[in-house]
């Protein structure tokens, strides 16, 4: 076994790992105290658990942490797809304008009187629209780079945030504006397990699409021209891989709010370990990206009694984190990898 | 030479003095027309007195404002007061209010030609006057507590129409019949010393926020729950929109819900978990808030009888209040408005007059 395949074991496995105790500790942690006893007797021993705490852990924290969990895995993933198929490692699931559209979608549902699944539905629906729209302004310039997609991203995301300026001016300030708002912060407040059913065969079959073919991103990840002298469809391949990302994107932004920072630093996070080859990548993006979202939503209901908007605390958290990554990556700044 | 620039100098000087006086009597009639107030920021506003026109941008100013037999002067209110079928049944001219939002332009008050606005936030209340118009700060909590600005806005009043007699004897009425209801409980509640505090949250269904929207305290809510024993829990929180967990933390022994909502809200809290594991709701100790013109718990024409409901409910062995009586002796003194039996006892429970929702 090479020196870097045991590296690259050594961090899945310690991933798994922790993981795993960020997942029970979710379930744990919370503004509602539950003692250590109380938590295993509601996990294993339900005919003698207290059940405040078992609903609180069962009904509350469970479906939110999985939520999470998986809003977590689609955004990082997507964000690490998009970076190496754009060519850039500034790009974040925002760039296609699929977020804005989603929040655009949410902000009309609420506003027209939607609540609950419909709103995430039409998230989803302007999402993807969104990210439609972007490919077909980007067809206007019969240029394939992938600068002239983000540049149109950038200008329908654009367009998309005045809309939803214009829907938070037409709201009813008193009933609409403060949801729209909340809305487009971020929250997981409002996961159910019906929501975890729904996430859950979008997040695997897109995480296990792109995980199959891991290696062709990295080919896709060198350019046309290098993609043809491969051998590589780059066009099939390339939009293969954004459709998937946007679904991802559009799928957890539809269920979770706007929720930045996740898909920028996680994926610089999973290289300043592996390296920049996506076939180990993947694997570590996505184990970071649901610890991280976990982490993100512990801190979000567990210091006050009001919960903390997710941006804020994604955005918090994600800086610093940021900041240590170039810190450390300032010599090499990932052209070595 | 010197006589005959004395005498100009002279003349100059008479009719200096003349224009002077004119000016100062001018300004001495001016005074008599305007009145200075201290609003509840602090503010002292100079504004005429009398006004003809008025904007109470808060379901609260607005009925206080027609129980003191202001109604028609009223321009208009708070846009979600008249969501409550109950405010045009009560008083049906309320259909021709304007309906004002806390954020309405500066244009918008001047384009309805108000003389007055009584509005809840000072920064807005300062912005309306540097834009010349007349506008005072009536809010609904005070950050020293409550309990002396209870009469602060009928105390403005009196000031403001000082002169009407009618509106006076309403303002003595409705702050005695406010003081004569916390003494009662005060006093029967003193003589029970054995009686425990027990925690006490309280959901605020005006608007359509969901369970976990509350009021944060130095409000008529705290004042009142303090007369009865209560913990007013939601004064620890720092919005007024606490997490299930904030709440469950306290795991409070009563809830009270109050607003246009509170069935749905009494549904929900029955329904959902983990909000239908809390102590309050397991041993079924969850109170309506009736609502009138506006929500009992507001400072309102109906404050007394928030005090005598919570109490005959919190203390059913304590207290035995006839509140279908009084509730109909409150609309017909503040409202002129009669209330059969029924009608009166579908209000007090959270109802329309025909035993229906106020609001889907």
């Amino acid at each position: 076994m090479n020196k870097e395949r045991k590296k690259t074991i050594i961090w899945l496995s310690a991933s798994v790992i922790i993981l795993v105790i960020i997942f029970f500790s979710a379930l744990m942690i919370g503004r509602y105290t539950i003692s250590l006893p109380s938590f295993f007797s509601a996990l294993f021993n339900m005919s003698s658990a207290d059940s405040v705490d078992r609903s609180v852990i069962l009904s509350l924290r469970l479906p939110r942490t999985l939520v999470a969990l998986l809003v977590g895995v689609a955004l990082s993933l997507s964000g690490l797809v998009y970076q190496e198929t754009f060519q850039n490692k500034l790009v974040s699931p925002d760039f296609l304008g699929v977020s804005t559209g989603a929040g655009f979608g949410a902000a009309i549902a609420i506003i027209v009187g939607l609540t609950g699944l419909p709103i995430s539905v039409a998230a989803f629906v302007f999402g993807i629209l969104t990210m439609l729209l972007t490919v077909g302004i980007a067809k206007i310039f019969r240029n394939n780079s992938p600068t002239i997609l983000l540049l149109s991203g950038i200008i329908i995301s654009g367009l998309m945030s005045a809309g939803i300026s214009f829907v938070e001016f037409m709201a009813d300030t008193d009933k609409q504006l403060g949801e729209i708002v909340y809305w487009l912060l971020g929250t997981f407040s409002k996961a159910t397990m019906r929501d975890v059913w729904i996430l859950l065969p979008i997040v695997t079959v897109c995480s296990l699409f792109l995980f199959i073919i891991r290696w062709r991103i990295n080919i896709v990840a060198l350019g046309r021209n290098e993609a043809a002298s491969l051998g590589l469809n780059y066009n099939l391949y390339r939009n293969l891989i954004i459709l998937t990302a946007t679904l991802l994107t559009a799928a957890s932004v539809a269920y979770s709010g706007i929720v930045g920072w996740i898909g920028l630093v996680v994926p610089h996070m999973a290289r300043v370990c592996v390296g920049r080859d996506a076939r180990k990548t993947i694997q570590l993006t996505i184990l970071f990206g649901a610890a991280f979202a976990i982490i993100c939503d512990i801190i979000s209901r567990t210091f006050t009694a009001s919960e903390i908007p997710l941006s804020a605390v994604t955005g918090f958290l994600g800086t610093p984190i940021f900041i240590g990554i170039l810190f450390l990556r300032r010599k090499t700044i990932y052209d070595k990898t | 030479m010197k006589k005959w620039l004395c005498r100009w100098v002279s003349v100059l000087l008479i009719f200096v003095l003349i224009i002077t006086v004119t000016l100062l009597a001018g300004c001495a009639e001016n005074n008599d027309d305007t009145i200075e107030i201290t609003d509840m920021s602090g503010t002292v506003v100079e504004i005429p007195r009398s006004p003809k026109k008025i904007a109470a941008v808060s379901p609260s100013t607005g009925d206080l404002m027609i129980a003191f037999g202001l109604g028609e002067l009223l321009d208009g209110t708070y846009f979600s007061t008249l969501d409550n079928p109950w405010a045009t049944e009560i008083y049906p001219e309320a259909k021709n209010f304007y309906g004002y939002d806390y954020d309405n332009s500066v244009e918008t008050f001047i384009m309805r030609g108000v003389d007055l606005i009584f509005i809840p936030e000072p920064a807005t209340a300062q912005m309306l006057r540097e834009h010349g118009l007349n506008a005072l700060c009536v809010r609904q909590f005070a950050e020293d507590g409550y309990d002396d600005y209870v009469f602060y806005f009928s105390e403005m009043i009196r000031q403001i129409w000082g002169g009407d007699k009618a509106v006076l004897e309403k303002i003595d009425m409705w702050q005695s019949d406010f003081t004569t209801a916390l003494n009662t409980v005060k006093q029967t509640l003193n003589a029970h010393p054995e009686i425990q505090t027990q925690t006490l949250y309280y959901i605020n269904g005006e608007k359509d926020r969901g369970l976990g929207y509350t009021d944060l305290g130095k409000s008529l809510l705290e004042t009142v729950y303090k007369a009865l024993k209560i913990d007013f829990i939601c004064n620890r929180f720092e919005s007024n929109r606490p997490s299930v967990e904030a709440v469950l933390e306290i795991n409070p022994d009563l809830i009270s819900i109050g607003g246009i909502y509170q069935k749905k809200r009494l549904n929900e809290l029955c329904s959902t978990e983990p909000w239908n594991q809390i102590k309050a709701v397991r041993e079924n100790k969850v109170y309506n808030i009736p609502v009138g013109f506006v929500g009992f718990e507001q400072t309102c024409s109906a404050s007394a009888l928030f005090i005598y409901s919570q109490a005959n409910q919190i203390y059913p062995d304590l207290f035995d209040f006839d509140l279908v009586t009084l509730t109909q002796e409150c609309l017909q003194k503040y409202f002129d408005y009669t209330l059969t039996d029924d009608a009166a006892q579908n209000l007090l429970d959270g109802y329309f007059k025909d035993g229906s929702l106020m609001i889907e």
